[in-house]
């Protein structure tokens, strides 16, 4: 297959397999519902279709298992049950790996697709074994004295070793009686995997007798735990029993002509009747044969031109040829058709990896034109800066344009979500439902590939600690089933994602006692609402009581944050006891560039996110020292305090005599941060400050200044962190201090 | 001029394989991604000859073939059916609604060409 | 010390800090800037001059005198050796601070001798071994240890509670 045919294939499968995993996951929620049945199948059936064109055959084979409970499903012949969804989720999970591993040096686990494969079988097996066919049974009714009964017969596979031979229980019935037996043939293997001596196959037999049904039980006495034999007594006959239609659908096609679809293993149930022990073996050997010579579905038997047409003429429909006669049409004739083809194209793909060199390539324009501007005022040439100026109109119509094309919504980090919730509330036995709120917000693609870490951190914390157990809930007089809630909205250039459950809620105490515990506050300490829950972020520190496996093992809100730092964003709690707890996180939209506010302090340049700067205001000499060396500025009648950064970069040097603060909000505080000068707004391009500095505090990254310097990007929120800290050691000095107790 | 093929899928990838093809072949392709799509195309294009998928959202495949039918202009435009299930009784309700013929899938590029060409010869 | 053992002849390129000459094996280096000026990172060591950007990317730079505990000197004069090293398979790039870059040359095993564990004021570590060409003796530098040694540092650093012994 052409290559760029290939590739759109691919894509689609990818695409389809998310599909199935929501509309199982809606499906989940409204069982009966008609329209997401049909959606699950129809999806199923696009992905066999497509990975069938694509020539997988292992994975179109076990999407036709998978399918033809679907059709079950959607033919009303099977309920939608918790089981099967979640089967079929771990189908679709497979069938992932199974298309992940075309790309990969390993193939999927074959066993395990073996496995959901026998299940699958069962599944429909069992739907099999629901339709005895009463209706089209040739069975004369049964007539007075008469009992009619089904029995199913399903062998142990080693009923070989103990010399038994089903073949004669099979006989014995018949003396009972008319016998109708169908055989299934469904569990027979591929041929590697076959096992002459064991025994595949199983038996439904509809048996009409005059005797008594203990006669009936008396065939299968020997048989003891050899195998399973179920025996129902059907009373009244054919009328009672599902209609005929449905049964053709669960049959092979006997009709079409074709020998090899008879032969697929996977749709047959053929009726044999009076299977003497030498047919048994005849068509035993043959689906072997035809089992392990093609496993997969049937691939393009009746494709060809002969059918079409006469099928064309069977229906009596004339094929709507004009009776002018054209020329073929040579396709290498360019021309017309060149604009023939030119129809215009809504969206195209394109690789991430371009997407990503195209917005490199962007961040180094931007840097060369601000470069281009500082040179530009060196010369005082209108015509010079003329062309700067256009240059850096058309540089930031093509920045922005570019990370634009690079934002994606955060649709699929929130249905992985879903996902997540409902596996995770199934293994801790609690009823969870996850509701989503501003899919569609976009966000730059590499953001939300970092997003999902820890939005799946703070999932697992609040489903294991936060939701209580469906009794719990009830006694607090809440829904036994715990509602989370995801958002997603922009503001700026920032998106703000508020993560809540309506759980137990954070419990205070426990918080500050396990903070006391571990030395981070001092016993008895003062501490405002805000800092307590912030302790939950502190490395180590977990308060859960029991260790689980989802959580609880001290790894968890600590890295939430150095994720969400990582991404120059900000995470917030709030708290309330009994009725939840809210995360919001606050994270730029592009990791690409940053708006910010370019500072000085001493001979470097300092770069402050600008999404979180509130105003700039000038700190006198005079005014500094009115406060007595306490570092507060009122501002309009608030206090606000500040923090230098002079001092906490040790910078050398005098200290000009009229410095700045730029007042920041962060998590809802205002803080200021004293510098020597603010010099202004840019739109600057980040870059990575790279491994040796990542253990640096206060420092996320770097930018390139038009002079070709590196300008350091300030990380607010650990500064302002570590100024809490600060804070809390020197209270604890104090406290120790006054008590006369030296503190460690 | 060129013959104007009209492919109802609901796969892109079955889209495309179809417009690869018989663009490369010198036809004309109009796409449409489900029944209603379509439909809507039909009425708007100078259409030879439809190729149409069964199962798809919106509006399904006979009820497309039936909805063509019905318009006079298209009693006797030449309509191919793209199924999966190689079982008569989809084939059958298809030539019932006025399919011309049918395709199993998956097919080879070749084989959609030559199917094509016959029925449009 | 097996993984510092030279088994190979190599070319080395050296370069002087305090008249004393040190040698980089040439397939770390990738080139030699003059020096520009570097952007300081603050709460970092001395021995960390800072970053510079090398054609869009930011890269460290350390000085080596400062390392070496040799005394500091004018830098105006000197040049930036830019080396690729790898570290826990990752590569990164370095830039490290000489007085003066010198010539490339041939050392083959026979010359190199290990360095002495004592009577070298250089941390052993840091050292592939001593090389000798024609009476002159020269320290051979190991580019990846001298790296990971300033990570270390950086992270022991950081990981003490919030650093302010510069002020307080």
């Amino acid at each position: 297959m052409n290559d760029m045919v290939a590739q759109v294939f691919r894509e689609e499968v990818d695409d389809l397999l998310s599909e199935l995993e929501l509309s199982l996951l809606e499906l989940e929620k409204r069982p009966t519902d008609k329209g997401e049945v049909d959606r699950t199948f129809r999806t199923m059936h696009t992905l066999k279709g497509a990975s069938a064109m694509l020539g997988l055959d292992d994975i179109t084979f076990f999407a036709h298992e998978v399918e033809s409970v679907l059709d079950h499903l959607r033919a009303g012949r099977l309920p939608v049950t918790p089981e099967i969804i979640r089967l079929t989720l771990s189908a679709r999970d497979q069938l992932k790996s199974m298309v992940q591993a075309l790309d990969g040096p390993a193939p999927a686990d074959e066993k395990l697709t073996r496995s959901l494969v026998d299940a699958f079988r069962d599944l429909a097996g069992a739907q099999a074994e629901l339709l005895v066919l009463p209706a089209q049974s040739s069975l004369p009714a049964a007539s007075e004295g008469e009992i009619v009964c089904r029995i199913r017969f399903r062998p142990d596979r080693e009923i070989f070793k103990r010399g038994l031979n089903p073949t004669h229980l099979l006989e014995e019935l018949r003396e009972l009686g008319r016998c109708e037996i169908t055989l299934h043939k469904e569990r027979i293997p591929s041929f590697e995997e076959f096992d002459p001596e064991l025994c595949y196959l199983h038996w439904e037999i509809l048996l009409v007798t005059s005797q008594d049904i203990n006669a009936v039980h008396d065939v299968f006495i020997f048989l003891g735990d050899g195998g399973r034999v179920d025996i129902e007594l059907v009373s009244g006959g054919a009328s009672d029993a599902p209609a005929g239609h449905d049964v053709e659908t669960a049959l092979p096609p006997s009709s079409t002509g074709s020998p090899e679809l008879g032969a697929d293993p996977s749709i047959c149930a053929e009726p044999v009747v009076q299977p003497a022990a030498g047919s048994m073996v005849a068509s035993l050997v043959e689906s072997i044969v035809l089992a392990g010579i093609q496993p997969a579905v049937e691939a393009g038997v009746e494709t060809g031109a002969e059918p079409a047409v006469e099928a064309g003429a069977e229906a009596g429909v004339e094929p709507g040829v004009e009776p002018a006669v054209e020329a073929p049409v040579d396709p290498r004739v360019g021309g017309e058709r060149e604009s023939e083809r030119a129809r215009p194209i809504s969206s195209i793909r394109v690789a991430s990896s371009k997407l990503d060199q195209l917005v490199n390539l962007v961040g180094e324009m931007v840097t060369a034109q601000m470069r281009l501007v500082q040179i530009g005022l060196g010369y005082d040439d209108p015509a010079l800066n003329a062309v700067a100026e256009e240059i850096g109109r058309l540089t930031e119509g093509l920045r922005d344009t570019a990370l634009d094309i690079r934002m994606l919504p955060i649709e699929g980090t929130f249905n992985r979500m879903l996902r997540l919730v409902h596996d995770l509330s199934h293994e801790l036995g609690k009823e969870v439902e996850l509701v989503t709120e501003g899919a569609e917000t976009e966000l730059d693609k590499t953001v939300i590939e970092r997003i999902a870490d820890p939005l799946v951190h703070l999932i697992r914390n609040s489903i294991d600690h936060g939701i209580e157990s469906p009794s719990e809930r009830v006694e607090a007089g809440k829904t036994s089933r715990g509602t989370l809630r995801l958002k997603a909205a922009h503001s700026g250039d920032s998106v703000i994602l508020t993560f809540s459950d309506d759980g137990r809620g954070m419990n205070r105490e426990k918080l500050r006692a396990k903070g006391v515990e571990r030395g981070l506050i001092p016993a008895g300490a003062e501490l405002a609402d805000r800092e307590i829950l912030s302790l939950i972020f502190h490395p180590g520190f977990s308060t859960a009581d029991r260790i689980t496996s989802i959580s609880g093992r001290g790894v968890g809100m600590d890295v939430v944050k150095r994720g969400i730092e990582a991404l120059r964003g900000t995470i917030g709690i709030a708290s309330a006891a009994g009725q939840g707890t809210t995360w919001t996180l606050k994270i730029p939209l592009t990791l690409a560039m940053i708006e910010s506010l370019l500072v000085r302090i001493g001979g470097e340049r300092y770069v402050l996110p600008l999404a979180q700067v509130v105003e700039c205001i000038d700190l006198s000499e005079l005014e500094a020292a009115r406060n007595h060396g306490r570092r507060i500025v009122q501002l309009r009648g608030a206090v606000i305090p500040y923090i230098s950064l002079r001092e906490r970069f040790a910078v050398r040097g005098a200290r000009p005599s009229i410095e700045q603060i730029v007042i920041v909000e962060i998590d809802g505080k205002r803080i200021g941060f004293l510098v020597d000068e603010v010099i202004g707004e840019h739109q600057l391009v980040i870059k990575s400050i790279g491994r040796l500095f990542r253990a640096v505090r206060g420092v996320s990254g770097a930018t390139i200044m038009g002079d070709g310097t590196v300008a350091l990007i300030l990380d607010l929120q650990q500064l302002l962190d570590e100024e809490e800290q600060l804070e809390r050691r020197n209270a604890a000095d104090e406290q120790a201090a006054l008590k006369g107790i030296a503190y460690a | 001029m060129n013959r104007t093929i009209l492919a109802v899928d609901d796969s892109p990838g079955m889209r495309t394989t179809i417009s690869f093809t018989l663009e490369e072949a010198g036809y004309r392709v109009v796409e449409a991604k489900d029944g209603a799509e379509g439909l809507a195309r039909i009425k708007q294009e100078q259409v030879d000859l439809v190729i149409t998928d069964l199962n798809m959202p919106v509006l399904d495949g006979l009820s497309l073939i039936r909805a063509i039918r019905d318009n006079p202009d298209h009693r006797f435009t030449p309509i191919i059916m793209l199924t999966t299930e190689s079982q008569d009784d989809r084939k059958q309700e298809g030539r019932l609604a006025g399919a011309s013929g049918w395709m199993v899938k998956p097919f080879r590029p070749e084989q959609l060409l030559a199917v094509v060409r016959k029925v449009l010869k | 010390m097996p993984d510092n053992a030279v088994t190979e002849t190599a070319q080395y390129l050296t370069f002087t800090l305090d008249g004393e000459l040190f040698a980089m094996d040439i397939v770390k280096v990738r080139e030699v800037l003059d020096y520009t000026g570097v952007t300081r990172v603050p709460r970092t060591p001395d021995f960390v001059l800072g970053v510079i950007n090398l054609r869009g990317h930011v890269v460290p730079v350390v000085d080596l005198r400062i390392k070496f505990g040799l005394p500091a000197s004018e830098r105006t004069e000197s040049c930036i050796i830019i080396a690729e090293v790898t570290v826990d398979d990752e590569t990164t790039v370095l830039g490290a601070l000489a007085d003066s870059v010198q010539e490339v040359l041939e050392l083959s095993p026979e010359q190199i001798e290990p360095a002495p564990r004592i009577g070298c004021q250089l941390d052993t570590e840091l050292i592939l071994g001593m090389g000798t060409m024609e009476d002159r003796l020269m320290v051979i530098l190991n580019a990846d240890k001298v790296f990971s040694s300033v990570e270390v540092t950086l992270l022991r650093d950081s990981a003490a509670e919030p650093a302010l012994a510069a002020n307080c």
